[in-house]
């Protein structure tokens, strides 16, 4: 419940860890190094199924909403998402480990930036606690660590979801918000596989953007 | 710092997949014991989650509020429904007394309400109101120890003819009444009485069959409530009035991949056919309330209107600002497992939203129920 006592120590307890694992996972290094090992790689690895994970997740969070499948639509897309992240972080830290330990350091300032939008939305919104905060920096680390492609796809689905809702007569906002973050997560997921080149962080304008559906 | 970084990723990395891997819109339903009887010992059914974290979060809330209220009989004089009569059903969210329910009686069903002098109207004789987030106030309450349980009191401005609780309106009226409180309203303030709120089903009809409804919890308690009325031909017919949640926690939402509206869907569909297998009958149901909904297509509108496949169609309108959230849907019913034959009740073009919003935040729906044989009345 929100006006928990225990809340500010909370979010403080799993701000500090989450970004304190962040800042371990981003060691300073330059572009195109190729220097990597297992530990590099199984860290890729796991940067791009988190990432993937949370971006299937949250770009699922409408069509799954208008399915009669449960909860085994939010899995496959988790999986999707997951699988795609994973190998696409697999193949970056190959490429390029530069461009990857730029992820990782996006991916702390998307955790930080998401942890004032929920800390922000929880003195408003009744219904959320600490435990959100921390969610929303956990989501916040998620679309950071690909956010050109995320900011990007958000924008085209905001677009694209602004237009049926004005055009539409049975679309309504949810549908709106729906299509926007399915543009965030495809954006984002795209970001990921294009490797390199097209999630390449160094000219990216980081644009951490937490939307509740 | 190598190896710092290696543990940092895989806690970070494990620890987050295995979370999101957990997602679980899972609930079951069941008979469950209430925390309150209603005050005159009439029975009603309970059916509930029957998941620990379910029952936990629910019973905490639940012994914030006063007991249920029963009133079988309508307090004026109100006939029967013959054949040929139809039965006007109302759905509205009355926004915990922002809604002038008084003034939405008078002009939209044409009701003056005299106490036992009160006559049914001419435009609509035979009615029912499906009621969600009405409210009673009480000095039966108990004191709210944690705040924290109560959801936040509504602030409306005072109506004309002030701010009678849904209890004074259906004595007011004559109506034959099912409140049952879902939680507490607002905190306990000096010298005010105290308020709880829940959904509640006013009847120019006699009711029994009382049935209570506890949603799958997710950030508030919420009851769905249910109740039979006597119609000609069909025995009798099962009225729903159903509330879900609007939004769960961001942690909720996340785990279970926004099935929060579907898996309550769920389980209140679970929970009518449980009790329909104990009592051994499937009788023509009409489930009116606000879903909460953000699209019309969302998986809980889907399900709800599979299970009742005789629904009028959506007309496409939000009810709650942008927001489409409040929906009626139907079912003929069966007999022996086979649906019943013959033409609907439902008058599936006289479904629609109701202009005015009487200071709730919600439009009220309507739909008509016609019942065959006879002369066409009324």
């Amino acid at each position: 419940m929100k006006g928990s006592v225990h809340w500010p120590r909370g979010t403080v307890a799993v701000s500090v860890g989450i970004l304190l694992a962040l800042a371990a996972c981003a060691p300073k290094s330059g572009a195109q190094e190729n220097d990597g090992s297992v530990g590099t790689a199984i860290g890729g690895a796991l940067l791009g199924a988190y990432s993937g994970s949370v971006l299937g997740l949250i770009g699922g969070f409408g069509p799954c909403n208008r399915t009669l499948s449960g909860s085994a639509c939010p899995r496959i897309a988790v999986a999707v998402g997951g699988g795609l992240g994973l190998a696409s972080g697999l193949r970056l830290e190959a490429e390029d480990l530069g461009a990857l330990n730029d992820r990782w350091r996006s991916a702390g300032y998307g955790a930080a930036i998401g942890g004032l939008v929920g800390y922000g939305l929880s003195l408003g919104v009744r219904q959320y606690g600490w435990r959100d905060v921390a969610t929303f920096m956990a989501v916040g680390a998620g679309i950071g660590a690909s956010p050109k492609g995320a900011g990007i796809g958000f924008a085209a689905g905001a677009a694209v979801g602004a237009l049926g809702w004005m055009g539409l007569p049975n679309w309504k906002i949810g549908d709106a918000v729906a299509v926007s973050l399915v543009g965030l997560a495809a954006g984002g997921l795209a970001g990921w596989v294009t490797g390199p080149d097209g999630g390449n962080q160094r000219d990216a304008i980081v644009l951490p953007l937490q939307v509740r559906f | 710092m190598k190896g710092a970084a290696l543990s940092g990723r895989t806690v970070l990395g494990l620890a987050v997949v295995g979370l999101l891997w957990g997602c679980s819109v899972s609930h079951r339903m069941g008979p469950i014991s209430p925390c309150a009887a209603p005050l005159e010992d009439q029975e009603i059914s309970w059916f509930g989650p029957t998941e620990s974290r379910d029952r936990m979060a629910n019973g905490v809330r639940c012994r914030t509020s006063g007991p249920p209220v029963v009133i079988e009989s309508p307090g004026a004089f109100f006939e029967a429904l013959h054949p040929g009569d139809s039965l006007a059903i109302f759905s509205w969210n009355v926004a915990v007394g922002g809604g002038d329910l008084l003034a939405f009686l008078e002009q939209e069903v044409g009701l003056v309400c005299l106490g036992s002098e009160t006559r049914a109207s001419t435009a609509f004789p035979h009615f029912a109101l499906l009621l969600q987030e009405a409210f009673r106030r009480s000095e039966d309450l108990p004191p709210l120890d944690d705040p924290g349980l109560a959801a936040r009191r509504s602030v409306h401005a005072p109506h004309p003819r002030g701010d009678p609780d849904v209890l004074e309106v259906a004595g007011l009226c004559g109506l034959a009444t099912l409140y049952v409180p879902s939680g507490r309203n607002g905190a306990d303030a000096p010298g005010e009485r105290r308020l709880d709120k829940g959904n509640a089903i006013l009847s120019t009809l006699p009711l029994s069959d009382f049935l209570a409804v506890e949603n799958p919890f997710e950030t508030e308690r919420k009851v769905s409530v249910a109740a039979s009325v006597p119609t000609p031909g069909l025995s009798q017919l099962r009225l729903v009035s159903a509330h879900m949640e609007v939004t769960s926690t961001f942690r909720r939402a996340l785990l279970t991949g926004n099935q929060t509206r579907a898996r309550q869907a769920a389980g209140l569909i679970e929970a009518l056919q449980a009790h329909e297998e104990e009592k051994g009958r499937s009788p023509p149901t009409l489930v009116g309330g606000d879903f909460n909904t953000w699209s019309g297509g969302e998986s809980a509108l889907k399900m709800v209107r599979a299970a009742f496949p005789d629904s009028p169609p959506w007309d496409g309108l939000s009810t709650m600002g942008p927001f489409p959230t409040d929906h009626i849907f139907f079912r003929k019913g069966s007999t022996g497992g086979d649906p019943v034959e013959g033409p609907s009740p439902l008058v599936a073009d006289s479904y629609r939203r109701i202009d005015r919003r009487y200071s709730s935040d919600h439009h009220g729906r309507f739909v008509w129920l016609r019942f065959g044989g006879g002369q066409d009345r009324k």
